[in-house]
């Protein structure tokens, strides 16, 4: 009963959500090309270099790889995270020694000490696994610490509620925690993907970081599109790039934050 | 009468805090007994709720008690992204009851407090005395032994305050429920319980027993004396 009305709520109506239908329509064809083109990739890699032959093609193409890996280090930023702020807040004593840690971590800025990690995996042949692990680590922190912030603020009522209910451990994480923080997580991750955007044109411009690197080990993407068509003067193709982002993250803001947003308020306490 | 709570020399200090919560604190509560806990803030009457309630461990003494106890709290502690239904139904869905025993308990306790019409709505569409009125229903749909109730009306208004100690008595008159309460009102605590416990700096003072027959009259005799007895009491 409870799980179904819960559903009730959100579920289409099919007399009066048009909208819906068309936006959900767009956002299944979106996820579908992105795998496909993300797929094809996979089988014949196309460079960033080969300017020459812009296409909207080559332009959809690297804004579907960009989105991917930043779909990827969001995953894992967002999984790891949740058990990171757990434990930073699980007790004052550990609090005490981590917080200092991650507020180093954090402050560190990400590009410094990452040159020698992203070779380590270029040398792998991983060069996808350097610009997801850049991306991820400029996510991850804005996540923790919107968690710290979430998991502390939780009302002391409803933890107490918690314990007088004996509901423990993934039971209450599922419940409880996770709920009580979502609009936390919310305005996170929302950090996290600006930090994440800003930072792409360094993730995916891979060649800085091998010496004498050449921009051919750059993996084709919206980020490495700007620095090298920007590079070699060819101001249409970086203007094209430019303009592709600015509309992705409007995008991306429209129909999934602003969604993201308003479900949250649902979840604020008073 | 069994009794169902027994404190003896109970204290409860906090490490932090060079302050005792309470000290030496005793007393018995009979099953199917209303009794109150009043005094001023800071008197430890919250903190020996919450012992009862296994909430925080007692640094001294010995408790008895069921471990079957649940509570209603002064702001309601609603989940504000679960309907009214489901705040009253998940702590038995987290227990792995049944749907249609869930639906049962859910169902009855809701009619109990007269929110069945309520089912659907969210917390913050609920007034402060409906919102309290869910907290009882949650409370009670775990079948407890021991229903605690932490100020559970000392934010609402006169109106909404009458009604709920109407809906309150009801409850404990069908489920016949051992019920202790926390309050800083005494004539809130002489209008329902059958004893209250005054307690002051961390202590009790004294036990009244309230032998007055219900429904209570707030302007009778007896329980104006009784009011000026614990007022006193409080005073030195």
């Amino acid at each position: 009963m409870a799980v179904r009305h819960y559903h009730h709520h959100y579920h289409f109506s099919y007399l009066t959500s048009k909208k819906r239908h068309f936006s959900s329509t767009l956002i299944v064809i979106a996820v579908l090309t992105l795998i496909l083109l993300v797929l094809f990739h996979y089988v014949t890699p196309q460079r960033a270099l080969n300017l020459n032959q812009l296409s909207p093609t080559i332009i959809l193409l690297a804004s579907f790889n960009t989105l991917f890996r930043l779909l990827v280090a969001y995953a894992l930023s967002l999984v790891l995270s949740l058990p990171i702020a757990l434990l930073i807040t699980k007790s004052e004593r550990i609090e005490r020694i981590l917080l200092p840690i991650t507020d180093i971590l954090q402050s560190v800025p990400v590009l410094a000490f990452f040159p020698i990690i992203v070779l380590v995996f270029i040398k792998l042949n991983a060069s996808e696994g350097a610009v997801i692990f850049i991306l991820f680590m400029a996510m991850l922190w804005n996540l923790v610490f919107s968690m710290i912030g979430g998991l502390k603020t939780i009302p002391k009522d409803i933890l107490d509620a918690a314990t007088i209910f004996k509901i423990k451990g993934l039971m209450k994480l599922r419940y409880v925690t996770i709920p009580a923080i979502f609009p936390f997580i919310i305005t996170g991750s929302l950090l996290a993907w600006a930090q994440g955007w800003s930072l792409l044109i360094v993730a995916e411009a891979l060649h800085t970081y091998i010496p004498g690197g050449v921009m051919n080990n750059d993996p084709l993407g919206l980020g490495s599109l700007l620095v090298n068509a920007f590079y070699q003067g060819q101001n249409s193709v970086f203007l094209g790039a430019l303009i592709t982002m600015i509309i992705l993250i409007t995008l991306i803001n429209f129909f999934v934050w602003q969604k993201l947003l308003r479900l949250a308020e649902r979840f604020k306490f008073d | 009468m069994t009794k169902i709570i027994d404190f003896k020399s109970v204290t409860r200090a906090y490490e932090t805090a060079k302050v005792t919560a309470i000290s030496d604190v005793s007393f018995t509560v009979d099953e199917g007994e209303f009794f109150c806990l009043v005094g001023p803030s800071g008197c430890g009457k919250s903190t020996t709720l919450r012992l009862i309630g296994g909430i925080e461990p007692a640094t001294s003494g010995t408790m008895e008690k069921p471990s079957e106890v649940s509570m209603v709290f002064q702001s309601g502690a609603l989940l504000p992204w679960m309907s009214v239904e489901e705040n009253v139904s998940f702590v038995n869905k987290v227990r792995n009851m049944s749907q249609m025993k869930i639906d049962e308990q859910t169902t009855k306790y809701l009619k109990m407090v007269d929110l069945e019409a309520f089912r659907f709505r969210y917390p913050r569409e609920l007034s402060g005395g409906q919102r309290q009125r869910v907290g009882i229903a949650r409370a009670l749909a775990v079948e407890p032994k021991v229903l605690l109730l932490d100020e559970p009306f000392s934010a609402l208004d006169p109106v909404t305050t009458d009604e709920l100690h109407e809906c309150l008595l009801k409850v404990w008159q069908e489920t016949k429920k051992t019920i202790v309460m926390v309050s800083h009102s005494i004539e809130e605590a002489l209008f329902l319980s059958d004893r209250i416990a005054v307690m002051k700096q961390g202590g009790i003072k004294e036990i009244l027993a309230v032998d007055l027959k219900r429904p209570r009259n707030e302007g009778a005799k007896d329980f104006l004396q009784l009011l000026d007895k614990i007022k006193s009491l409080l005073e030195n």
